[in-house]
């Protein structure tokens, strides 16, 4: 809209510029005067030549007056005579055919006069008359010179005014056109002058708007130019900083807010980004960061810078937010859970050591127990005995009972997948159970319903552990009632559903879920007659939760309760034995012989548990050397060669774990000192951490005489045969059948190659040869020398790796005959030379093809 | 006030031209010899012959000469013009008027300002195209302003002031 109004305004400046020019002309045409007074010089001519007559007849009136007025009248007409007819102010006028002629009788005249004026005087006096004449005639001549002339030049005067006239027109014209113009143009002036105030207007608003938002922010905003220079600072900048805005203003921003170990890192922020343009913090959200208070304090900050252009240039936006009370209290809520987890932590760790220092003294005394049951009371004194250990049984139920629970809230309950025999398990617990149950005139039964498939693959002492529970309580609020146990495998499935039912007290039915929760007793004075933690559901229910099952109450007050259990138990596959079983069975099942006598170590910090271990290892003819602490054993075990040790876990100064390294990293290569830890700690997780160690096997406390002698034969069966392999009978034919573990040795080619397993063989059957005919030649003898039993024991190492099993239970069997002191008879030397000439060739077999031949 | 100034630029000039005659006395204006062709009265302070300057060409030539060209509108063609330039002429005079009152043989008369008379201005020519002028050519004397230097020189006033068959100039105060 201004810029039409302005092109028209050029257009209009440009047009009358042009018409101003022409109107120029036309003045100064009219200034410069090429007219003159031409009408004056006209008439002057008429007067000039009327002046000549007179001083003609002056003259012929004077005779003797001299003639010189009447030649200077004459050249003064000449004058003017000459100038009309080459003036070019005239030249208009001579066009004129009338004229014309005129200038020419004119110049006739002049030429005629001439020759009169010059002659001599007296020539010239005479000729006046004529000449009076002549000049008279000449009168008509300038008289139409004259009257032409003025017409023509009033003629030409008004054309002249004419052109004037219409060029001021034009002018005028043009004056108003440009008015007009100029009118539109102030026109569009006032509306472009009004639009650009609304929007001033506007403007403003937006501004004074920002700067309203800006100045109640709660973030400091500060605005800084390319120089560094701090050109905003707001009401929370001033806050937050300490500044005020009159001192920020115009300061180098870094000067005043970026801490000294940030400054080096911010130039070289802002040189990059002037270099390069290159943004690592403008735009890219928030940032933490920290910044400096006037104060010299450095905080905490969130910021987000942004650019934008302005009409200084560039310039960055900072929105920084204080933020030193979010991380305190950040800081404060992590010291807090910190705390907290310390604090579980503590309280977890007492609870093991709480564990430990409790079964330390209960293993002390039923251990004692023990040893005081291998002799003969009197009747009176085995009642109190008796009394004496179910009571301390009773206490280690609690403090286990206390630590499943705590074991259970670590989510560190393991549950094993092993085969067992579902009737043989419950069969076991029943009878087990039986006795006490009795004792309280119930009676016990069970019924197992298992739809043909009687084995099942789960954790058994798990399962065990809750039927326990569940018998105790029943048997416990049962008196002269009668309890079923029923296993059923619902539907023939994978689901196995236990019930256990009795006739006793019954739960109210608003406690049905009350129960299962943790320290829960129905009644303070039933509790206190019954006694019990109030933790034995609760772990039923842990427990079951983590096999996959669920556990439930169907009970009416007064008339007994119905306590059931379902967990998916699914069977094993086909064709699988359930192996396991045999060796799942219960340690109080049935007693466990003695191995033939050893030497021992035992390593103890504990008096009393030294004592009892020692007379329960003596009980069987072991040979019992002692240690009191980690140190001494290391040093003992360096000095004496023996057959086992046993090491406990917790002593001062080295325990049991670092002992046993010790040890092991002092042992000869190929040779392997068994290691059984001694612990009242209970936890899986340390059971890996021990075995990891070195140590071959645990012994959990309180020690028993069946649990000792349970180990001994784990680990003198583990040094004479592969832990696979079943132990062989002795004087069982090992001819008959196969004489290598043909699996072994294909799990062995599988890891090893089947290359390394044949050089492996091939260095077997040389040293096994040479060993057998060795081992036959000192039997033949009778001579034992003192190595001949590791030459035994080294050969059964070499056929256990083998997977010569045949050969490895006859060595074993004679290395246990060495080791008793027996000399082997003529039956076991056969024996192990035919096994031998037995396995060799099938041994031979496994060669790689190649060798075979 | 302009009153008292005038007064004193006037008693000013007055004891000007008093300090010239009494300081050259002896360079009175020489007599002309020739043919007198210009009588200059009134306010000037050299003369000779009683109160009045009268000048013969080579007066006038003794006084100063400059030559120039220029069309006029009374003549065909470029004219080159002689004579003394008014300006020191008036000089050469110690003329102290305000007007001059120029007059020809023919009675033309006009008035021409004193403020004419400038440095490229107006000149008093004797030869038109190198030869003097007689009568009948406008002469001996004519006042020629140079009318294409300036269109200021092509006004009306200016053509009525360029004089011919000039004779007398009165110096009026």
């Amino acid at each position: 809209m201004v810029a039409v109004a302005l092109a028209l305004l050029v257009a209009a400046v440009i047009s009358l510029v042009q018409m101003n020019r022409e109107v120029r002309q036309q003045i100064d045409a009219l200034a410069t005067a090429n007219s003159d007074s031409t009408q004056w010089s006209l008439a002057q001519a008429d007067v000039e030549l009327l002046a000549l007559l007179v001083a003609i007849s002056d003259a012929r009136l004077a005779p003797e007056a001299p003639l010189s007025e009447v030649r200077n009248r004459f050249d003064v007409f000449y004058s003017r005579a000459q100038t009309l007819a080459v003036s070019p102010m005239l030249a208009e006028v001579r066009r004129d055919s009338g004229v014309d002629a005129a200038l020419d009788g004119l110049e006739r005249y002049l030429a005629e006069a001439v020759a009169l004026v010059d002659a001599e005087d007296a020539v010239l006096r005479a000729a006046l008359p004529g000449l009076a004449a002549l000049t008279d005639d000449a009168r008509d001549d300038v008289r139409e010179i004259n009257l032409s002339g003025v017409s023509i030049l009033s003629l030409q005067a008004d054309a002249q005014r004419a052109s004037i006239a219409e060029t001021l027109g034009l002018v005028s014209l043009l004056t108003f056109t440009l008015f007009v113009v100029l009118i539109i143009t102030v026109l569009m002036l006032l509306l472009s002058f009004r639009r650009a105030r609304q929007q001033a207007d506007e403007q403003s608003q937006i501004r004074s708007r920002l700067a309203a938002m800006v100045s109640s922010s709660l973030d400091a905003v500060i605005a800084v130019n390319t120089d560094g220079k701090v050109i905003a600072f707001n009401g929370a900048a001033e806050q937050i900083f300490g500044y005020s805005q009159s001192e920020a203003l115009g300061q180098q921003m870094d000067d005043l807010i970026v801490p000294d170990h940030l400054k080096a890192a911010h130039r070289a922020g802002m040189d990059r980004y002037h270099g390069t343009g290159e943004k690592r913090v403008i735009g890219k959200g928030r940032i933490q960061l920290e910044a400096r208070r006037k104060s010299g304090e450095v905080f905490p900050v969130e910021l987000s810078v942004a650019t934008s252009d302005s009409e200084d240039g560039e310039i960055f936006v900072a929105f920084l937010r204080d933020i030193s009370r979010r991380l305190t209290a950040e800081r404060e809520l992590i010291k807090a859970r910190d705390v907290a987890v310390a604090g579980e932590k503590a309280k977890a760790d007492l609870i093991a050591v709480m564990s430990h220092e409790m079964r330390t003294p209960l293993n002390g005394m039923l251990g004692t127990l023990d040893l005081l049951d291998a002799e003969s009371h009197s009747p009176k004194d085995r009642d109190y005995i008796d009394i004496i250990r179910a009571s301390g049984k009773l206490l280690l139920h609690h403090v286990d009972n206390v630590l499943d629970i705590s074991r259970a809230e670590a989510g560190k309950i393991d549950i094993a997948a092993t085969a067992f025999s579902m009737p043989a398990l419950v069969r076991e617990l029943v009878e087990s159970q039986r006795g006490v149950a009795e004792h309280r005139g119930n009676t016990l039964h069970y019924r197992l319903d298992m739809q043909g498939r009687e084995h099942a693959v789960g954790d058994p002492t798990r399962i065990r552990q809750v039927l326990l529970n569940l018998v105790g309580n029943a048997v416990k609020f049962t008196r002269n009632g009668s309890i079923t146990i029923d296993a059923d495998r619902l539907g023939g499935g994978d689901m196995v559903e236990f019930r256990v039912t009795d006739t006793g007290i019954g739960i109210p039915e608003a406690d049905r879920e009350r129960i299962f929760e943790d320290f829960v007793t129905l009644d303070p004075s039933l509790t206190r007659a019954v006694g019990g933690t109030g933790l034995g559901l609760a772990i039923v229910r842990r427990l079951v939760r983590a096999m996959g099952g669920e556990v439930g109450l169907e009970t009416t007050e007064g008339h007994g309760s119905s306590f059931w259990v379902r967990l998916p138990l699914p069977c094993p596959e086909a064709g699988r034995a359930p192996g396991p079983v045999a060796t799942e069975a219960p340690e109080l099942a049935a007693g466990t012989a003695p191995v033939p006598p050893m030497k021992i170590l035992v390593v103890e910090d504990n008096q009393i548990n030294r004592l009892v271990v020692r007379d329960m290892l003596e009980v069987d003819g072991h040979e019992v050397h002692e240690a009191h602490d980690g140190e001494e054993g290391v040093a003992q075990a360096r000095r004496i060669s023996y057959d086992l040790v046993l090491m406990d876990i917790s002593m001062p100064k080295m325990d049991g774990v670092e002992a046993t390294r010790a040890i092991r990293a002092a042992e000869p290569a190929g040779t392997h000192l068994p290691i059984v830890a001694l612990t009242a700690h209970a936890i899986p997780s340390e059971k890996e951490r021990f075995l990891a160690a070195g140590i071959d096997d645990v012994l959990t406390k309180p020690i028993s005489l069946n649990s000792v002698r349970e180990v001994l034969r784990r680990v003198s069966a583990r040094l004479e045969t592969a832990p696979a392999a079943p132990p062989q009978a002795p004087g069982a034919s090992a001819i008959e059948g196969t004489m290598l573990n043909h699996a072994h040795l294909e799990e062995l080619a599988g890891i090893l190659g089947a290359a390394r397993v044949g050089k492996l063989i091939e260095s077997f059957l040389a040293e096994m040869d040479a060993a057998v005919a060795d081992i036959a030649a000192s039997l033949v003898s009778g001579h034992v020398e003192a190595g001949l039993r590791a030459k035994v024991h080294h050969a059964a190492g070499s056929a256990a790796l083998l997977g010569a099993e045949a050969l490895q239970g006859a060595l074993a069997d004679l290395e246990t005959a060495l080791a008793e002191g027996r000399m082997a008879d003529a039956a076991s030397r056969r024996s192990l030379d035919e096994t031998w000439r037995a396995t060799a060739p099938e041994l031979r077999l496994r060669l790689p093809a190649q060798e075979a031949g | 006030m302009f009153e008292k100034l005038r007064d004193t630029v006037r008693r000013l000039g007055l004891l000007l031209g008093l300090a010239a005659l009494c300081a050259a006395p002896a360079m009175a204006l020489d007599a002309p010899e020739g043919e007198v062709v210009l009588t200059v009265t009134g306010a000037i302070a050299e003369t000779n012959a009683g109160g009045a300057a009268r000048l013969d060409i080579a007066l006038l030539e003794e006084i100063g000469s400059v030559t120039f060209e220029t069309t006029t509108v009374w003549t065909e063609g470029v004219q080159s013009f002689t004579g003394v330039p008014l300006v020191e002429l008036l000089a050469a005079l110690g003329a102290e008027g305000a007007t001059l009152r120029a007059s020809a043989v023919n009675d033309y008369a006009v008035d021409i300002p004193a403020s004419d008379a400038v440095e490229g201005g107006p000149i008093v020519a004797f030869r038109r195209n190198g030869a003097e002028m007689s009568l009948r050519d406008k002469g001996p004397l004519w006042l020629v302003y140079p009318y294409d230097a300036s269109p200021a020189y092509q006004t009306e006033a200016v053509y009525s002031r360029s004089i011919w068959q000039l004779d007398r100039i009165e110096v009026i105060r």
